[in-house]
């Protein structure tokens, strides 16, 4: 390995700190789905009790659409010259209708792949690409046509319904809920 | 907490629970997508459509001279912490392949391109030089590295060329100009027209999701709802339906620069001429002379459009039209944009969508500052403007802030009106303020009636 790709590597292996830091008094959570690799990822934001004078009234955690993955999670220890968890990897494969190709198919693909001036700069892992077996269809929208749920679609459910009931701290709040006057 | 006002949703489906058999009927019917590539497993599932809540996508790429792939893949993590739901990478200049692989192996969420622009550069910069041939390898190159949904501009027809020619502005869109400039060149239908079929077969072996470029979209309000900007969303329309046939999945682009009374015809001549495939919108601007202020402009109409039904919104930063996106710029265009989606789920009456605005006004009500920034899109930001008037920690827990000072502050009174009804064991706040009146009306008689004292 030459000193300039070493040098690229170790600079980019951690994403600043800016970048990454967690959200104050946030957590990052994972609404379960059907199957064990099915964790659908959110931010719950965690808020104080509010002082009353009959005592302390809990406030529920409210939970919100999270588009940053590992990145902000500090839970993970994200190391971009490896990149982060490949999650639907095992969803493709259980499908069977794709094939991993011995090299790429683009011609320009393949040049780049060999360029001597660029080696420096090359993600250090090459994927095996995958493409439909032939007369294969891989769209979601065909598998949808066929009826077919995928562990997709059952993730983006999960995600838009931000599901709030099943958090505990919500199953204490819809107690003080059912008794409050804020209905 | 739960309170929620009944939304306008002009026509979308918003059910109480999204079932997963919900989402895949959305997805068969074309009415969304779920754009996620083969090759980029690492993106975390996310769907487009106007029955789900509206998405924000942010733009990244390099110009030509500066920025290394450590710069790059730093954009994209930052894009996606402030809540970024796609992204796409425009860059044009060398080392884009590289560059790209790096950021689609760590990007939790789809990443989209312009392959023409790469095609370009593969021809010296020269657009009538290109071939069906450079473009497919292209295509190809990316859909293996696992780009998510490629913007193909098939809808710049030779014919809707000329239709431009009498507009204030043109032809603006980057692809779009490409595309219209090789047709006159060869003067035939562009490559992208006459081989979508074959794209198509590309695109479903490796679920690349086409998001058909609004190539001839207006460059101005002067130009809005033109025939050139019409014609070619029918064209749009049409290549819908084909790349339907091979359940290829399809989203429309959208304007551009629109004046608000001219949004709706937008939004319903989508919905009609392609079938309710997901709209996405760049804007729309609702007024051109605001350059430096166009996340504004723009977010205006976003907001607008995103009631309607747009189903994804491009975001747009305060240095459009003048130069290249800082990180402030960035995180100030994500946030102006997340701002228009959410206006737009709340107008819809998304379920569940007022939860944390009421959520953030019960701790605004209730002085609880931290909480009040932490609910906030924008925590890092709304706490720097608290602390610059009130610095000191024992402010966070004052019942008061800076704009009124102690004893203006009308949720404070409110409060405390509430805390004497309570007292006094009157269930009415309207009772209680009026015993309150007539309380420190007696009071004032007593001392006197004169309205100033010497204190």
């Amino acid at each position: 390995m030459s000193a300039t790709s070493v040098d690229l590597v170790k600079e980019t292996k951690k994403l600043s700190e800016e970048v990454s830091r967690p959200f104050p008094k946030s957590k990052k959570i994972f609404v379960q789905g059907s199957r064990d690799d099915i964790r659908v990822g959110m931010r719950e934001v965690i808020c104080d009790n509010t002082a009353t004078s009959d005592g302390e009234e809990i406030n529920p955690v409210i939970p919100i659409y999270d588009t940053s993955g590992p990145l902000t999670d500090p839970n993970v220890e994200v190391d971009l010259s490896q990149g982060i968890d490949r999650i639907r990897s095992a969803w493709i494969a259980q499908r069977e209708d794709t094939e991993a190709l011995d090299e790429l198919t683009s011609e320009y693909g393949r040049a780049r792949a060999q360029d001597a001036d660029t080696a420096a700069i090359r993600f250090g892992i090459q994927h095996p690409p995958l493409r439909a077996r032939s007369g294969k269809n891989v769209t979601q929208m065909h598998y949808a046509r066929q009826g077919i749920i995928t562990p997709e679609m059952e993730y983006v459910a999960l995600r838009e319904s931000l599901r709030i009931a099943q958090t505990t701290s919500w199953a204490t709040f819809w107690r003080a809920f059912a008794s409050s006057d804020y209905s | 907490m739960l309170k929620q006002h009944p939304g306008q949703p002009f026509g979308a489906h918003l059910p109480h629970q999204i079932t997963p058999e919900f989402v895949r009927e959305e997805v068969a019917r074309g009415r969304a997508i779920i754009p996620n590539n083969i090759n980029h497993p690492e993106s975390e599932p996310m769907i487009i459509g106007r029955n789900f809540l509206v998405k924000v996508n942010t733009n990244i790429g390099n110009s030509a001279v500066t920025s290394s792939v450590v710069e790059e893949v730093e954009k994209m993590a930052w894009s996606v912490r402030w809540g970024g739901d796609t992204i796409m990478d425009l860059s044009t200049g060398k080392n884009i392949h590289e560059t790209r692989e790096w950021i689609l192996r760590n990007s939790p969420v789809p990443v989209g391109t312009v392959p023409i622009y790469q095609a370009l550069e593969k021809v010296n910069g020269k657009a009538e030089e290109l071939t069906w041939e450079i473009f497919k390898d292209t295509l190809i190159e990316q859909a293996e590295q696992g780009v998510d949904y490629f913007t193909i501009h098939a809808g710049v027809r030779l014919a809707y060329v000329p239709l431009t020619a009498e507009r204030l502005t043109g032809i603006v869109s980057r692809g779009g100009s490409i595309m219209a400039k090789w047709c006159l060149a060869h003067h035939k239908e562009s490559f992208l027209y006459t081989r979508f079929e074959e794209i198509c077969e590309i695109m479903k072996a490796y679920d690349v999701a086409f998001s058909l470029g609004d190539g001839l979209r207006p460059g101005c309000l002067a130009d809005a709802n033109d025939k050139a900007q019409f014609s070619e969303l029918e064209t749009l329309g049409e290549l819908t339906q084909k790349a339907w046939q091979h359940d290829v999945q399809v989203m429309i682009e959208g304007p551009g620069h629109v004046p608000m009374q001219m949004i709706k015809e937008n939004m319903e001549k989508e919905l009609k001429d392609c079938y309710e495939a997901p709209f996405y919108t760049l804007g729309p601007l609702t007024t051109d002379i605001a350059p430096a202020y166009d996340h504004i402009t723009s977010a205006i109409g976003a907001a607008q459009i995103g009631w309607y039904g747009t189903a994804m919104l491009c975001y747009v930063t305060p240095k459009e039209h003048l130069g290249l996106p800082d990180r402030e710029d960035v995180r100030d265009g994500i946030i102006t944009y997340k701002i228009a989606a959410h206006a737009a789920d709340l107008a819809k009456g998304h379920p569940g969508a007022q939860l944390r605005d009421n959520a953030l006004s019960k701790a605004r009500f209730e002085f609880r500052w931290e909480d009040q920034f932490n609910l906030s899109l924008d925590p890092e930001r709304a706490r720097e403007f608290h602390d610059q008037t009130l610095p000191k920690d024992s402010s966070k827990v004052a019942h008061f802030c800076s704009m009124c000072g102690p004893q203006f502050c009308s949720m404070k009174i409110t409060q405390d009106v509430r805390e004497y009804a309570k007292a006094k064991g009157i269930g009415d706040i309207k009772i209680a303020i009026e015993s309150g009146m007539q309380e420190k009306s007696s009071q004032f008689k007593d001392e006197g009636a004169e309205i100033y004292k010497n204190v």
